[in-house]
């Protein structure tokens, strides 16, 4: 079948007169299904920011390829490039290197514009993805009077609004608090599910991955594991090398286990592990 | 040195249409060798609040001292309280401006007009304290850091001004696991051996669950809880109502105690809430009834 996005052994390496050279991926094979939703999980570092920089062509590997949807990053036709721009969007850390108009719906309708589809098409979809993440009500607010958390909604409306195939969002949550976080998680869900775009999303959290469908974990420039979540924050050796953390819930059920209580296998939620111990306490 | 608030209101943009009013009628006191963490939701009017601690901002309505000097008053010598309550920011980008670490780390002591001698010495006490090794460090340039070493840097730049009061933004936002954990155990240390007051503003609740011992909560400038850290975070329904999450390990044992467990809610780490559960576990019936 045809990936929409495809890494053969794709390597880079970053090169200045200042330092020597670093090598930031080493031999990356990773493909993306459509209406995917994979969250990439690794320490400051491990080479995510460079990887997620491959996803559209910012960044061309030095060696190996990245084909999206079978054309590659590094073809050399404009044509080509542009529309493996508009396929897969991305969104930054920082909204605020991201949004370039004063007025919420001007920015959105920035990317539409600049790919030449006619206004009114641009005003349905300008519509339509500030509906998608809930800030239709903002949309001629300036945007210097919005919450971060808002702010970072604009930014993925912005690139809804340009009919991706993908969104890649890179640490999108870093610098916004629990309700911002909990804001712009509930949106790309909902985008995954109802309108079937794939959604690769890069984070620190681990609270937050563990709401993805699939997990591929980065160290040392490398993909250590790819699978579920309840595979993957199960292999607690593996997350400890790398210096991430495990789910809460997964580590009180670990000690638990220690303990000699029979806890269900594969616990990452808070209702999970709840759930678990009443059955533990019914038995009893 | 004490910090003191009485009644204070801030406003930007007072007498423009575009005014907002960002703190209100506040009153709080801080004292020496506090370990704070200042919580709430964004525009909360955390980081509003923490500028008057080192008379960055001056208060128009309401009175603010520290050290018992008013910051409003002519005669007190603002430098100097800037010079003893550190304010490091949530993004090291717009703190450290020279090229190499050593000389941002070497800019304060140098306006506190110390000897050669001094700056050196305090410059490789600074970098010790937050683990940045001299030999390495002292002339990378400042763009060739990680996000985690300037955070670092930045930290020590304030550190060499030897304050008694270290104000914390936002300071492992961005960072990954491990380097918010070295990050804030260089905090911690900082605490316990040089006995610095530490306020430390955050968004995660399990960061300040484990270090501090007071926790003040904002929202909507004003100041709705204050008191020791287990008993502001165990209120779950009021952290939630502003939009903040507990600690994991409370939420746990929160809906335990829906399921009609009686576990007590005020764990701090996975080690307390592990015993209370094993407790809860090998205590026979220890459910209550539901009717």
């Amino acid at each position: 079948m045809e990936y929409l996005i495809e890494f053969k052994e794709a390597t880079y390496t970053y090169k200045s007169s200042f330092v020597d050279p670093v090598q930031a991926l080493k031999q990356i094979d990773l493909r993306v299904k459509r209406g995917e939703f994979l969250a990439i999980i690794g320490p400051n570092g491990s080479g995510k920011s460079t990887l997620a920089r491959h996803f559209n062509g910012l960044l061309t590997p030095t060696t190996g390829e990245v084909l999206i949807r079978g054309i590659s990053t590094a073809s050399s036709d404009p044509e080509q490039l542009k529309a493996i721009r508009r396929q897969v969007g991305m969104v930054f850390q920082n909204p605020d290197n991201q949004l370039i108009s004063s007025i919420v719906e001007e920015d959105v309708a920035f990317g539409p514009e600049n790919l030449g589809v006619p206004p009114k098409e641009i005003r349905r979809r300008v519509n339509h993805a500030l509906a998608a993440l809930n800030i239709f009500k903002y949309r001629r607010e300036s945007i210097s009077h919005l919450s971060e958390g808002q702010k970072q909604l604009v930014a993925i409306a912005g690139v809804l609004a340009m009919k991706p195939d993908c969104i890649v969002l890179d640490e999108p949550t870093a610098l916004l608090d629990p309700f911002g976080r909990r804001q712009v998680l509930e949106s790309l869900k909902k985008l995954n599910r109802e309108e079937g775009i794939a959604v690769v999303f890069i984070t620190h959290f681990m609270s937050e991955a563990v709401h993805f469908k699939r997990v591929a974990v980065m160290d040392q420039g490398e993909i250590k594991s790819d699978g579920p979540p309840d595979d993957i924050f199960t292999r607690t050796a593996l997350l400890k090398a790398a210096g991430l953390d495990i789910p809460v819930s997964a580590q009180l059920a670990e000690e638990l286990k220690g303990k000699g209580f029979p806890m269900a296998p594969g616990i990452l939620h808070v209702e999970e592990l709840v759930n678990s111990l009443c059955q533990l306490k019914s038995k009893i | 040195m004490p910090i003191e608030i009485e009644n204070l209101n801030h406003t930007y943009k007072e007498g423009t249409p575009f005014a907002r009013q960002a703190l209100f009628n506040i009153s709080l006191r801080i004292d020496d060798g506090e370990f704070i963490g200042l919580i709430g939701p964004s525009q909360s009017g955390k980081s509003t609040l923490s500028q008057y601690f080192n008379a960055l901002f001056i208060p128009k309505s309401g009175r603010v001292f520290i050290d018992g000097k008013d910051t409003a008053d002519r005669k007190t010598d603002l430098v100097q309280i800037r010079f003893e309550v550190g304010y490091v920011f949530q993004n090291p980008e717009h703190q450290l401006f020279k090229t190499t670490v050593g000389e941002d780390i070497a800019f304060g002591p140098t306006r506190q007009k110390c000897s050669p001698e001094e700056i050196e010495e305090r410059i490789r006490e600074a970098m010790e304290l937050v683990g940045l090794d001299y030999e390495t460090f002292f002339e990378r340039d400042i763009f060739a850091l990680s996000g985690g070493q300037k955070k670092r840097a930045a930290i020590a730049g304030v550190l060499a001004c030897r304050p008694k009061v270290l104000i914390l933004d936002g300071i492992t936002a961005g960072l990954d696991p491990r380097g918010r954990k070295e990050i804030l155990n260089v905090v911690k240390k900082l605490h316990q051996e040089k006995k610095i007051t530490v306020i430390l503003i955050s968004h995660s609740m399990d960061d300040v669950a484990r270090l501090v011992d007071r926790i003040i909560t904002m929202d909507q400038g004003k100041i709705v809880d204050d008191g020791p850290t287990r008993k502001v975070l165990s209120r779950v329904d009021r952290l939630q109502q502003i939009g903040l999450e507990p600690p994991q390990v409370i939420e746990i044992m929160q809906q335990l105690r829906e399921k009609g467990f009686t576990v007590p809610t005020g764990v701090l780490n996975i080690k307390e809430a592990v015993s209370e559960i094993v407790k809860m576990l090998n205590t026979p019936g220890g459910e209550q009834s539901w009717n």
